[in-house]
């Protein structure tokens, strides 16, 4: 996405917390296509995700008006509130039980190095302190935000106790935190 | 044992949605006041939604966007069904969604003299039609219904949805037709931005404290 295209983004969620129907719309066409990519893969449902994102975009148009304060990049803004609405959905769904096969199905494909060389973006800078962690461990972060597993659901799924997992996964994050924070 | 629950996992685990939902009200309190905290939490989510980066967009139906319009701007006429759909979607209580409210509700509502907000909530049968006005300075939301009355033993019962917030009831709607409903202090800022529904309710109004029947309108309270 471009500087531009991002800005432009920006300027619609100011317009849209002035009740600009027209900006929302434009907003809708330049975003929608990656809040539904987004919400498909959390929900891994079609029919879910529809309804999903036309919640998504009511919240939007309701909730723009906060938007200019909180310091947060336009897209991320937007693709925080289609994550965590879907991983709402999937939870209030999966009601605490889940099955060991669906990690599987959910989990990213595997990194090739390709994807690794670009040492520029934000996702190989991400991936690569992930990479450091132990592979299980950073599948937990993985599962816990795009899947939406709690502790309890990440300790039955890795076959550990609950306060070990909770132990891997606030290291892995401190970890994570001291990566990010050296590059 | 050593402490591993430092800020930075505190706020990392908030984002993930692995904080325990305990711990979560008073974090969001915190969140409110503690601007090197909301920092922490920016950052980490501006981390991790770098995993979404490889994400392919995926073009939704038109059928959404129809949607969306017409619950949003009534353009279109929208089935009972879907509204309650949309209704039920907006008040799923998730912990996760909470996120949001807390860190994005900090800004000052506006209050200049010329603020009011507007409602026009319509059924899809013109069965039922509701217009609000609402001063934030007096806290008066002044209202106007026409439409059929509420069945016998019935009432229709006004609710308000605030971002992400299960529905807070803003009591029944006048007898007859008219009337004014002062809303209570705590609830006005939340007014801006705000949807509101109506629901049928036995005589009396929901003794649950949340939507029991049938949800017959519902739309966003704006300035225009």
């Amino acid at each position: 996405m471009t500087k531009e295209a991002i800005q432009r983004i920006e300027e619609n969620i100011g317009q849209v917390a002035l009740g600009d129907r027209a900006a929302f719309v434009e907003l809708y066409n330049a975003t929608s296509g990656k809040l539904f990519g987004v919400t498909l893969r959390v929900l891994g449902n079609r029919a879910e995700a529809e309804d999903a994102l036309q919640e998504i975009y009511i919240k939007i148009w309701g909730t723009a008006g906060r938007y200019q304060v909180n310091g947060l990049s336009p897209m991320t803004w937007l693709i925080t509130i289609a994550r965590n609405h879907a991983i709402d959905k999937l939870r209030a769904r999966r009601g605490g039980h889940d099955t060991i096969d669906e990690v599987f199905d959910l989990a990213d494909p595997a990194r090739g190095p390709e994807q690794l060389a670009i040492d520029q973006s934000e996702n190989a800078r991400l991936e690569g302190c992930l990479g450091q962690l132990e592979q299980d461990r950073a599948s937990a972060v993985r599962g816990a935000y795009l899947s939406g597993y709690t502790y309890a659901e990440l300790a039955t799924q890795h076959s550990v106790p609950l306060n070990t997992m909770r132990t891997w996964l606030r290291r892995s994050l401190q970890k994570l935190k001291a990566c990010l924070s050296h590059d | 044992m050593t402490d591993d629950n430092t800020p930075d996992v505190q706020a990392a685990e908030y984002v993930l949605g692995l904080m325990p939902v305990a711990d979560i009200a008073g974090f969001e309190t915190r969140l409110v006041t503690d601007a090197q905290m909301r920092g922490t939490v920016n950052a980490w989510t501006e981390t991790f939604v770098v995993l979404t980066d490889p994400i392919e967009p995926v073009a939704p139906p038109a059928a959404v966007l129809a949607g969306i319009k017409a619950v949003l701007f009534n353009d279109a006429p929208a089935s009972r069904f879907s509204l309650w759909g949309v209704f039920s979607g907006l008040v799923v209580g998730g912990s996760v969604a909470a996120v949001l409210v807390a860190v994005f509700s900090t800004q000052v509502p506006i209050n200049s003299p010329d603020n009011d907000l507007f409602a026009q909530l319509a059924s899809d049968d013109s069965t039922l039609a509701l217009s609000v006005v609402f001063d934030p300075d007096t806290g008066i939301l002044a209202v106007a219904r026409s439409g059929d009355a509420a069945a016998e033993g019935r009432a229709f019962e006004l609710w308000l949805i605030a971002g992400d917030s299960a529905p807070v009831s803003l009591g029944l709607l006048p007898e007859p037709r008219d009337g004014r409903i002062v809303i209570p202090d705590a609830l006005r800022p939340l007014m801006v931005g705000g949807v509101l529904a109506v629901s049928d309710e036995p005589e009396g109004g929901s003794t649950t404290g949340a939507p029991t029947g049938a949800v017959l309108l519902a739309g966003p309270i704006a300035a225009i």
